[in-house]
């Protein structure tokens, strides 16, 4: 028994001796490090708002934030804000720091975590400096598209994250702009749209002009309405949902106000590009199908041929511009294919440009394939593995194109 | 006795260098010699708890009973690790960063267990302190020799200074963890060869007289203690 009390003693004895040495220790060191850990937090807030004086985190659980935001840092003085914003890049779990002064104009913006790979991040800190929720306008960097999203997204959190701070109410239209990148991500640009009349409150395009999107008061709700370059329109409430069918003279406004775009230009300019001789370019009508915007007939080398122009939505709801020409006899003599959305014209297909561009012979092979086809031989093996997508665009496109034929033949005869 | 001091200390950094003749402490070796940096931080902290552990240990050599003493090292360990953490953490933030969890796993270091369970028990505190010492530099030294290899000739720069003549001439695979085992190696080898000569620790086979650790083991005593415990048992 004695034997087994002296160790047993001893051990507790020197776990004692060692606790009571270690909590003395820690009692010195423990503020220290709080206050380098703070040191160190608030310094990471002064970079995205110089001149702060300190900062003190606020409880933001009650003030239904954005989702993402996860802290928010009260200037001492009351000069502003700093939000802690989670966002997702090309991977999840992008932290941005979003400053944002009284005013509600962005003081600075950091990422201090990402995943993403294009290190492209220090080309966007900084950039939204100066700007609020009224004239906000995302900072697209090429070559990081998805960085530039969720950074995007992430400034524009932290901008309605202020105004619900400082105990302002998001206004409808404001939460209508927001649904616009996950409901139309292609419309990108804020524009001031001349001769806009009765209720629309604020309108915007996509880069390739050929979409658009309006917010349009209406009683007292207020409906965002896309406008599609092909002529659909759909209406979303504030909460996101699908309400088309019950707001008609929504989407008729909406369509209304929709400048159509003259492709006229742009068939010409196609035709011409491949057939150096053509001559007596005219535009004829067609009855209207899906992807079709317009159709002409020319002659080249004495031969009649029929052009036509569609713009068939393709991977992410990008459009893709497809010129077909098709001879006399309904078969198909050549396709021009490019995308117009990111301006990378020929040198691309839309959602295959990552694995066939122009100049290789799997694009070459593709094209190669509609040669001579006509709508009786045109089969369902035109799709290619790897750009799914874009070759069911080509495909619909290039029905619609024997339709559009046929109703223009059959409107000659 | 002057002396004794003198060779307990050199002991500890030539003829029984922790790393590179008792191979001990391997893993921190291996983790934290990617740059000088890091293994001098890490050799200091290690030294510190080394001795302050050695001369605590051996002050309480006849109060801890043989039975409970490894719970009791590792507690004593534990403690000065912890508090070294905790004042790097408050003081010397960037290399408490830099360490990371290598810092806590000074705790398991076997060079410290090794001389509190070899050394420290059966010395005096003063010797134990010189011991403590010894040990720390041999250590400090060893990974400094490794970080130094890895870095220079690995990354080309020296304690974090970019080494421009070095670019054309770097070795990258020595700056991650296999050239970590090459050099380790290699250095373990040319301190074989240097030792050899001067009559140092000779391992001619794998029996215990063979153990690097021989001459401070009492395989006598241990065996003893064997039967003893195996009569007890029974």
């Amino acid at each position: 028994m004695k034997n087994n009390i002296k160790p047993t003693l001893t051990l507790s004895a020197i776990c004692v001796a060692v606790a009571l040495i270690l909590s003395v220790i820690n009692m010195v060191t423990d503020p220290i490090i709080e206050a380098r850990r703070n040191a160190a937090a608030s310094g990471a807030l002064l970079e995205v708002f110089p001149g702060g004086s300190g900062f003190e985190e606020i409880d933001i659980t009650s003030l239904g934030l954005p989702s993402g935001v996860t802290n928010a840092y009260r200037e001492s003085s009351g000069k502003g804000y700093v939000f802690r914003v989670v966002s997702s890049g090309y991977k999840p779990g992008m932290v941005i720091m979003v400053g944002i002064d009284s005013e509600g104009k962005v003081t600075g913006s950091k990422c201090i975590e990402t995943q993403d790979t294009f290190g492209k991040e220090p080309m966007i800190d900084n950039s939204y400096n100066g700007q609020s929720l009224s004239d906000f306008a995302p900072n697209m960097i090429s070559g990081a598209t998805m960085t530039s999203n969720g950074y995007r997204d992430a400034v524009n959190a932290a901008l309605q994250a202020f105004v619900l701070t400082s105990g302002g109410k998001l206004s409808d239209d404001v939460i209508l702009e927001g649904l616009i990148p996950t409901i139309a991500p292609r419309i990108i640009k804020p524009v001031v749209l001349e001769n806009v009349t009765g209720n629309i409150t604020k309108a915007f395009k996509s880069a390739d002009d050929a979409g658009y999107a309006y917010i349009i008061s209406k009683g007292e709700s207020s409906y965002l309405a896309v406008v599609y370059f092909t002529g659909e329109c759909k209406v979303y409430d504030v909460e996101g949902n699908d309400v088309t069918a019950d707001n008609a003279d929504v989407a008729a406004e909406a369509i209304a106000a929709n400048e159509v775009a003259d492709f006229s230009a742009t068939v010409n300019k196609m035709i011409t590009s491949k057939f150096v001789d053509a001559t007596e370019i005219t535009e004829v009508e067609f009855e209207v199908t899906n992807s079709v915007l317009c159709a002409a007939t020319f002659k080249s080398a004495d031969n009649m041929y029929y052009a036509i122009y569609s713009r068939p939505l393709s991977y992410e709801d990008s459009a893709m511009d497809i010129l077909t020409v098709i001879d006399d006899n309904g078969a198909i003599v050549t396709q021009i294919i490019k995308q117009m959305a990111f301006g990378h014209g020929v040198e691309y297909m839309t959602g295959i440009k990552d694995y066939v561009n122009s100049s290789s012979q799997i694009y070459k092979d593709y094209l190669n394939k509609f040669s001579g086809l006509t709508e009786d031989t045109l089969g369902d093996d035109i799709l290619i593995a790897g750009g799914t997508v874009s070759s069911s665009a080509v495909k619909l496109a290039t029905k619609e194109a024997f339709a559009a034929f046929n109703s223009v033949k059959g409107g000659e005869q | 006795m002057k002396n004794n001091k003198l060779s307990i200390l050199l002991r500890g950094i030539i003829t029984e260098n922790p790393v590179l003749i008792l191979i001990l402490g391997t893993c921190p070796t291996l983790a934290v010699t990617g740059n000088i940096i890091s293994a001098l931080s890490m050799g200091l902290a290690a030294t510190v708890v080394l001795v302050c552990s050695n001369v605590v240990i051996s002050a309480l050599r006849k109060v801890i009973p043989d039975t409970v003493r490894v719970p009791c090292y590792i507690v004593i360990i534990a403690a000065f690790v912890t508090a070294v953490q905790m004042l790097l953490q408050a003081f010397l933030p960037s290399i408490y960063d830099m360490l990371g969890v290598y810092l806590a796993l000074i705790v398991v270091n076997c060079v410290i267990l090794g001389r509190a369970e070899m050394f420290a028990r059966k010395n005096t505190v003063i010797d134990s302190a010189f011991d403590g010492l010894g040990m720390g530099l041999g250590f400090i030294l060893a990974l400094f020799l490794m970080a130094f290899v890895r870095e220079v000739f690995g990354a080309g720069s020296f304690a974090g200074i970019e080494l421009g003549f070095m670019e054309s001439f770097r070795i990258p695979v020595l700056a991650q963890a296999p050239g970590g085992f090459l050099v380790y190696g290699i250095l373990i080898a040319v301190m074989n060869k240097l030792t050899e000569k001067k009559g140092g620790v000779k391992k001619k086979s794998f029996s215990c007289e063979g153990c690097p650790s021989a001459s401070v083991c009492a395989s006598r005593v241990c065996e003893n203690k064997a039967e003893e415990e195996v009569t007890e048992n029974a």
